[in-house]
């Protein structure tokens, strides 16, 4: 059974927690057996339980209650009393910020709205400037220049509906000294 | 007077309504709820047998309006309010309305909710009545102050007089401090309770905040259900409260008792109501102010002593006198309650308003979830994040601990972030166990490196969320909406023939 992929970032206080987390997972069928690797780490879960918005799994010998609800590209968990929210990302928003050497594309991270454009095209940046603001279930997260840039395209305007990946901006890199 | 209650409005809104509606339920009354326009799918409007919309969403055009409140009682019949807390609850206008238009007010009768409702005269009444009070001056004009800083020693608090629920109360921790920080209060002051008279009273630290539940017959009786300890507070709101206080033994409580049933029946207090004191280090106690209500944590109360302080307030109301179950009542064992509110600890506590997903709630012995989210909803703008309780009563103190960090385990809200992680932390945390804590301390600990610091593990995190992105996004109408049928990708090798599908609810 091959695996599959799955990159995840944890949304905290309404933005992008870090860089995203490749995952890799795999599921044995026939033992409920669960593998997740990611950074090189390998572990082994067994899944006891998966029924509507509960999961039970179980880990070094002890079984934890998961809920779940998932929506679009959100997973909303819920575990100790402790709440989580993952969004799933595309490759190409992970390697955003380390784009080539002479542009960077400003992508949507997530399905939602444009609640502010910040720049106009042509508009000189500094490195780590608002280029755009994207929400999402009231989750706002800011689109940021990689490095010194101008505007070179801007698609979108503010109140419009953007799709996961769905190129936003791009913008030329400046050379600084 | 005896007369029966057959019909009860609620004038109030969300886990305080569903639970009012619960107690009339049981006694066969009948229930009407008020809403907002905001609310027109609130669970309090749902538990209720009718219902009138009484304005859009701002509070001042709806929960706060008398006129519509009192309309809406004549134009469905009910003969008796309950104000909940919070809203019109220590009004004594509303109080003077309802008794006008003919209607029973659930709680106190008007002089008494007016005389407490400053806490400059409540001072006065307390003094009379033999309480001690913090040492403090009240209504002191801006020149006098700093001198009467001085007089009553730094660091000193200064009140809204007309304030209540920790609002506007500011610290000040010398005399060159008090010109600033005076003015700051009285705008305060002024802006949230319109009246920008303050009060100076000694700061006394380390304390404890305890407060006896009282409930009186309105002829001069009056009995006692021991204290509720309030200590863990952030920004002199309240977050987790117990009964009984670990730090107040026998005979500390039956001081605090006899002071704050002297007030009660000084005052000849009908009904619920809670007297709040400063505990000293050395045990000693100072009235800081009586609230003429239900409070927000009567349930620790109710779940220690067996009582249902509702039931008992449409029993005084009903003029039956004080219930003899509240005569008898005797504590037992131990309860804690935690506060969960729509707001994001780790972003410096801002309120969250957003949609709520899914809910799941805990269950079993000993387990109390008061809330007014069911499923999925909406928490608004314009209402007080505080969406539910959880409450938990075990035979003992880490009993009931242990319990309520069990049953937070058990609850999810999901979709909308909120102070739960952050109350499980509080509950875990060895100085909560061991009972060390004073007023200030919860302040402490969330300025602490590490204190939000995440202790689940990764792996199981990664594993759930590979789980659940294997599944069709779940919404209620279980992926009827063409848009979400779109995006539901099942790509998941989970969702294969195997011996674990017996195990598998139907998903989807």
């Amino acid at each position: 059974m091959s695996k599959k992929t799955l990159r995840l970032a944890r949304v905290k206080s309404g933005i992008h927690d870090d860089l995203p987390t490749e995952l890799r997972f795999e599921s044995l069928v026939a033992d409920h057996a669960l593998t997740v690797e990611w950074n090189d780490l390998e572990q082994s879960l067994e899944k006891l339980v998966d029924s509507a918005g509960e999961l039970l799994l179980r880990k070094d010998g002890r079984s934890t209650r998961v809920f779940w609800h998932r929506l679009g590209s959100s997973v909303y968990l819920a575990t100790g009393g402790r709440h989580y929210r993952f969004d799933r990302v595309e490759a190409s928003a992970v390697e955003a910020a380390v784009n080539d050497a002479s542009h960077a594309d400003i992508k949507a991270p997530m399905t939602g709205k444009i609640v502010k454009v910040a720049v106009s095209v042509g508009d000189t940046l500094k490195e780590g400037d608002t280029v755009l603001i994207v929400e999402a279930m009231k989750m706002e997260h800011e689109l940021k220049a990689p490095f010194d840039a101008v505007v070179e395209t801007l698609d979108g305007e503010e109140g419009a509906q953007v799709d996961l990946g769905q190129i936003l901006a791009r913008l030329a890199r400046v050379q600084t000294d | 007077m005896r007369r029966r209650i057959n019909k009860v409005l609620i004038a109030n809104r969300g886990e305080i309504a569903v639970r009012i509606a619960r107690t009339l339920r049981e006694l066969g009354i009948a229930i009407v709820a008020v809403y907002s326009e905001a609310d027109a799918e609130a669970l309090h409007r749902r538990v209720a047998d009718e219902s009138r919309c009484i304005g859009p969403a701002p509070a001042n055009e709806s929960y706060l309006s008398i006129d519509k409140i009192i309309e809406a009682a004549r134009a469905t019949g009910a003969d008796a309010i309950h104000p909940g807390y919070g809203f019109l609850a220590e009004n004594p206008k509303f109080v003077g309305a309802c008794e006008e238009a003919g209607l029973v007010f659930i709680g106190p009768s008007q002089a008494p909710m007016f005389e407490l409702g400053d806490k400059a005269r409540a001072r006065k009444i307390a003094e009379a009545a033999g309480v001690l009070t913090v040492p403090g001056l009240a209504e002191v004009a801006d020149d006098d102050l700093a001198a009467a800083g001085t007089k009553i020693g730094y660091p000193v608090l200064l009140k809204p007089s007309a304030g209540g629920g920790g609002k506007g109360m500011v610290e000040v921790h010398a005399a060159d401090e008090m010109k600033e920080k005076s003015q700051a209060a009285r705008r305060i002051a002024k802006a949230a309770f319109d009246n920008d008279t303050l009060i100076v009273e000694k700061l006394v630290r380390p304390a404890r905040h305890i407060e006896i539940q009282v409930f009186g017959d309105g002829q001069g009786d009056a009995v006692a259900l021991g204290e509720r300890e309030c200590s863990l507070q952030r920004r002199h709101q309240k977050v987790i409260e117990e009964c009984p206080s670990p730090v107040v033994d026998e005979a500390i409580r039956e001081r605090m008792e006899a002071s704050a049933l002297s007030l009660t029946k000084s005052l000849k207090y009908a009904g619920a109501g809670t007297v709040e004191f400063l505990l000293g280090p050395k045990g000693e106690h100072y009235f800081l102010e009586m609230n003429t209500r239900l409070q927000v944590e009567h349930p620790v109360t109710e779940m220690v002593y067996g009582v249902d302080l509702v039931a008992a307030q449409i029993a005084v109301a009903e003029g039956n006198g004080i219930p003899q179950s509240l005569r008898d009542a005797k504590p037992r064992g131990h309860a804690i309650e935690a506060r969960i509110y729509a707001e994001d600890p780790e972003a410096g506590f801002l309120p969250t308003p957003g949609p709520v997903l899914a809910v799941h709630r805990p269950e079993g012995p000993g387990i109390r979830y008061d809330g007014a989210l069911e499923g999925e909803g909406e928490v608004g703008v314009d209402y007080d994040p505080m969406i539910a309780k959880l409450i938990a009563w075990g035979p003992d103190r880490d009993s009931a601990r242990r319990r309520l960090l069990r049953a937070f385990g058990d609850l999810a809200l999901l979709g909308i972030t909120t102070n739960s992680g952050f109350l499980v932390r509080v509950l875990e945390d060895e100085r909560f166990a061991k009972a060390k804590f004073a007023i200030d301390s919860l302040e402490g600990w969330i300025a602490e490196d590490g204190f939000f610091d995440d202790p689940n593990d990764k792996a199981l995190l990664y594993a759930a969320a590979a789980c659940a992105f294997g599944k069709r996004a779940t919404r209620s109408g279980e992926g009827s909406e063409a848009s979400m049928s779109a995006d539901a990708d099942v790509y998941s090798p989970f969702d294969r023939e195997g011996p674990w599908r017996a195990l598998q609810g139907k998903a989807d």
